[in-house]
């Protein structure tokens, strides 16, 4: 079983083996993400990762030669659909065929090792959800900010950010009012 | 466009030979077939409805496609209700009668047959509405047909009974981190520590584009006693039904195959014929009640109200427009006397408005402020439904009147974690369900209103939700009479109380233990405390229907016990087993086997699990992405009204009306709803569920938000060129007498894409209203379309005023109407003056 980079890695190898070059297909490439790969599980093209080790997923041969036949069909123009159902339900054994491999397939350099699975009891049926479920929790408000400004000695201006509209010219504003404020003291002096 | 020269030496006709499954696909480059390489080719549904019950058998007709033998895996839903009473395997050389075992016998059973070659069958229950069929050692190239037993109950509200029958799986959305090894199903999700059994609950889900094989036919049989109120409403366009002397018979247009919504039927019975009732069979019995005007509405007490309103990826689409609409409608019927607040829940949880952390007084002014931050409300995330039910939960702790609207489509695993929790945390909060969805995880959202003494609402299109939404707001009270139950010696019942809300019928179940009179009597305490009783006619009938509803009943009360933790020895495993063994029907610790003693099929097995339709609505959310088009938003198909022979409604015949209010959508329509054929459907999107993490890319949480748009789409095939828009909608004043298309017209809420022609429906809708309720829902979808055309609700204070007036019963002044034209006309044709964007307010 290997992780996710490691098959990859064989992947590659094995599309050497095929003669299959990178630059084959500008449309297609060759990068199976998690996002990727579970889009194909729900689809039922691909199946579930083997193996867990806390987060870190394992693949096995059979996943390569699934995700292997996804992108050769795509080289050759399908659309998902249709690969779909060509592939759904395929063993081993044709996917290995179709592909012109030979089982067992050669194995990547570096295999991981992947721990032995948890025992889980056999009657699935009887068994509870076992995750501690945190306190409930109420989302906080946020904090409201004041904008304290001092446009002008001896005033100060408390500014709501919070209900300043986006893209408000808060300088050229605060401009025209000392204006304002300075031309009105001027008028008012006699 | 296409694969370019280089390509073309990597996949040769030679090749693609080898991918085909050799026995019936056609020819290179056709790819449809009749049979497919998928096991399921066909359902069958027959029986009859008879009163509130229901017996039908299920057949679902598998086939091998495929040179070895084959071990075929379906994950299908049944009504969660009803009860499978017996199990038939039918082969092609024998008819095997399936035996009821505890479950680990029959999957020990069925596996050991499997082993030595034999044909064998195991139907399990997951939830109370997930099933898994799995049929082994089917020989190359032969049939396996599988048949079910069911019986149930009609749901009756608002002068309406309705039959459900499930279709479909939804994906759903799988909480919790998942567990390291081999899962315990053949579904597409990992197993978590929220949701032990996921990958039993996961099929996996076709592409839109997909021609599917599966014939569904259905054949049933309703007794009416002779009468029809009305038109019988269908979810289903291609459901036929045809008038017969005792009542009607539905029976599906062969054309229709598409498993992927509810199959629902909403019955008009006349209300005078429909009231409450005690019948019994051999000592079980069924007791249906009904409240009727008899139970007056009391004063109204001040209510605490919090809804949740689900915005995960799941609700894209039509839903979203829809529970939005729903929160709207709630909010608008409080009085400035009661408290509300909306929390919108994905995999968080936010406030409408931020600053509005507390409850909030019903206040004009704070509603109008709600209804105008509910429009920014747009489908996210993934589904956390617990945290959200916590949260509203913690809120209303400690409120004299408190209730909780969950407005969801209920697409989660973690059923068990959520009804555990409010089993032993909600106490003394109603929790009033609303599922909004084409298939909705009903047994959630129901089993979360009966435990909490509140009822659960189906919405299946936008056209059902105005007048659902009607009926649920008069429902947000004190039930009418609570804790009512029989009166009757030796009797054992389920539930042992039932509460009595407006316009619903409640339903009690039990055995008896010696005779029964002519009359019983059942007791209950109204509003103000005092004890309410009454005498029910007792009818006698035969048949075991009512025997093993009960017998379903019970074993649901017993399993949810034992999710929730409860120690006491009923329920436990085993004496659930027990209990469903000795009655004879299907519950999560029993499965059906049944195994040919005498087969053998040589070979290695072949095993695949079936893949299963998207839910009608659902796919549309990558196509909104990629392109503008105005109608995508818009709702699955309407509600149908059942096209009845014609010899029986006659043009002049009242039932007319039926069409005109629930017009089909016309053929026009079509072509947007259905998803085939769709270039753009192949780069569909990995829908709400994702499944539980997988990698170390993503990192810190234990779950993933579903992802709002598909993976990068592999880019493999060429870009098809945009779909020509639409036909533009109507811009110019509606015809006098509308056609039928501008009725059932999108009416999607999508603020960028609503055209004209929203406004004019509403005000269409307005002049043909013809009495006061119909008004009232008029005005309200008249504000709503121009509201998301961009005007506030002070500017509508004159529609507002006139709403609230019809609200109040009151009979507007002569000639409203006109005014009402001319100052909607004045408000349109100055655009400039009438908008204006008030940052102060």
């Amino acid at each position: 079983m290997v992780r996710l980079e490691e098959l990859a890695q064989w992947g590659q190898q094995l599309m050497d083996r095929l003669g299959w070059h990178e630059g084959d297909s500008k449309r297609v490439t060759w990068t199976p993400t998690p996002r990727l790969l579970r889009y194909y599980t729900t689809l039922g093209i691909l199946d579930r990762a083997a193996h867990f080790q806390g987060r870190t997923a394992f693949y096995t041969g059979k996943h390569l030669l699934q995700v292997l036949a996804i992108k050769h069909l795509q080289l050759a123009g399908h659309r998902l659909e249709d690969i779909q159902q060509l592939l759904l339900g395929k063993s081993e054994e044709n996917l290995a065929q179709m592909l012109g491999l030979t089982l067992p397939l050669p194995h990547p350099e570096v295999p991981s090792q992947a721990s032995a699975p948890l025992a889980r009891r056999a009657d699935f049926w009887e068994e509870l959800p076992e995750r501690a479920l945190p306190a409930p929790n109420l989302p906080k408000a946020p904090r409201r900010q004041l904008l304290s400004l001092e446009p002008l000695a001896g005033m100060q201006l408390l500014i709501d950010s919070d209900r300043l509209p986006e893209g408000f010219p808060l300088e050229e504003f605060l401009q025209k009012m000392s204006i304002l404020i300075e031309e009105h003291e001027g008028g008012s002096q006699p | 466009m296409t694969a370019s020269p280089t390509q073309l030496h990597i996949l040769n006709e030679a090749d693609y030979q080898k991918y085909r499954v050799p026995t019936d696909l056609g020819s290179f480059g056709s790819l449809n077939t009749a049979s497919g390489v998928l096991p399921l080719q066909s359902m069958d549904l027959q029986g009859h409805i008879s009163g509130l019950l229901y017996r039908l058998k299920l057949v679902q007709r598998f086939y091998n496609p495929y040179h070895q033998p084959l071990e075929a895996t379906y994950i299908f839903p049944l009504p969660g209700r009803a009860a499978v009473s017996s199990f038939v395997m039918q082969t092609e050389q024998r008819r095997v009668l399936g035996r009821l075992e505890e479950r680990g016998e029959a999957r020990r059973q069925y596996q050991q047959a499997v082993a030595q070659g034999k044909q064998a069958a195991l139907a399990e229950e997951e939830r109370s509405e997930v099933f898994t069929m799995t049929v082994g050692n089917i020989p190359p190239h032969q049939f396996v047909e599988v048949e079910l037993e069911l019986h149930g109950p009609l749901t009756f509200a608002d002068g309406r009974a309705m039959f459900r029958f499930p279709l479909v799986v939804a994906p759903r959305y799988i909480p919790g981190v998942a567990y390291a090894g081999e899962g315990v199903g053949r579904g597409v999700a990992h197993d978590t520590n929220a949701v032990p059994d996921a990958s039993r609950i996961s099929p996996p889900v076709l592409l839109p584009g997909y021609p599917n094989p599966v014939q569904l036919s259905v054949n049933i049989q309703v007794d009416t006693g002779g009468l029809i109120f009305g038109l019988p409403e269908v979810s289903m366009p291609d459901l036929l039904c045809w008038n017969e002397p005792a009542g009607f018979r539905m029976s599906l247009r062969p054309t229709a195959d598409r498993l992927d919504r509810d199959l629902i039927v909403r019955i008009p019975l006349p209300s005078p014929q429909m009231q409450s009732s005690f019948q019994i069979a051999n000592g079980y019995y069924v007791l249906n009640l009904i409240p009727d005007d008899l139970h007056q509405l009391g004063p109204q007490t001040p209510r605490q109200v919090v809804t949740l309103l689900d915005r995960s990826g799941s609700m894209a689409g039509w839903k979203m427009v829809c529970a939005r609409r729903a929160v709207g409608r709630l909010i608008d019927s409080l009085t400035d006397r009661d408290a509300f607040q909306v929390l919108n829940f994905d995999d968080r949880i936010e406030y409408l408005d931020p600053r509005k952390t507390s409850l909030r007084w019903g206040s004009d002014r704070e509603r109008y402020l709600a209804l105008e931050s509910l429009g920014k409300v747009n489908d996210r995330g993934g589904t956390e439904i617990l945290p959200a039910i916590q949260a509203g939960v913690q809120m209303l702790q400690g409120q004299p009147d408190p209730y909780l609207i969950l407005i969801t489509d209920g697409q989660v695993g973690n059923e068990s974690e959520v009804l555990r929790w409010i089993q032993q945390n909600a106490r003394g909060i109603r929790i009033f369900t609303v599922g909004i969805d084409t298939a909705v995880n009903v047994s959630l959202l129901e089993r979360i209103a009966q435990v909490s003494g509140g009822h659960f609402t189906l919405v299946n299109s936008e056209e059902q939700l105005d007048q659902e939404m009607i009926s649920l707001r008069r429902r947000i009270n004190p039930p009418l009479l609570h804790q009512v139950s029989i009166q009757l010696t030796g009797s054992e019942s389920s539930p042992a109380f039932v509460d009595l809300f407006q316009g619903l019928a409640a339903r009690q179940m039990g055995v008896v233990h010696g005779q029964v009179g002519h009359e019983v009597e059942v007791v209950g305490y109204a509003r103000d405390g005092r004890a309410f009783r009454n005498r029910i006619p007792v009818t006698h009938c035969g048949g075991d229907t009512i025997h093993k509803m009960w017998a379903r009943e019970r074993v649901l009360e017993l399993e949810h016990g034992f999710l929730a933790g409860w120690r006491q020895p009923a329920y436990q495993p085993a004496a659930i087993a027990q209990f469903a063994l000795q009655h004879g029907v299907l519950c999560r610790f029993t499965a059906f086997v049944a195994v040919d003693e005498q087969s053998f099929v040589p070979g290695t097995l072949h095993q695949v699990t079936q893949a299963v339709s998207q839910p009608a609505g659902q796919e549309m959310q990558k196509k909104r992405a990629l392109i503008n088009r105005p109608s995508l938003g818009g709702a699955p198909k309407p509600q149908f009204s059942a096209p009845m022979m014609r010899q029986a409604f006659a043009p002049s015949s009242p039932a007319r009306g039926g069409f005109a209010s629930f017009g089909a959508a016309p053929p026009a329509m079509d072509a947007f709803a259905a998803p085939s054929g769709d270039p753009f459907a192949s780069a569909s999107d990995p829908f709400a569920a994702p499944a539980p993490c997988l990698d170390l890319d993503d990192a810190e949480v234990g779950y993933e938000p579903a992802p709002l748009m598909a993976p990068e789409p592999e880019p493999c095939w060429e870009e098809a060129p945009a779909p020509a828009p639409p036909p533009p909608p109507p811009l110019a004043q509606p015809a006098p007498t509308p056609s039928k298309s501008v009725l059932a017209g999108p009416t999607s809420g999508w603020k960028a894409e609503v055209g004209p022609d929203e406004v004019q429906t509403a005000l269409l809708k307005l002049r043909q209203a013809v009495h006061a309720g119909d008004w009232e829902l008029a005005v309200q979808s008249l504000i709503e379309a121009l509201v998301r055309r961009g005007y506030s609700l002070q500017q509508l204070s004159p529609l507002q005023d006139l709403l609230r007036r019809l609200k109040a019963g009151g009979t507007p002044v002569a000639g409203w109407l006109q005014q009402t034209e001319q100052w909607l006309q004045t408000l349109l044709n100055n655009p400039g003056s009438a908008r204006a964007d008030n940052f102060w307010m």
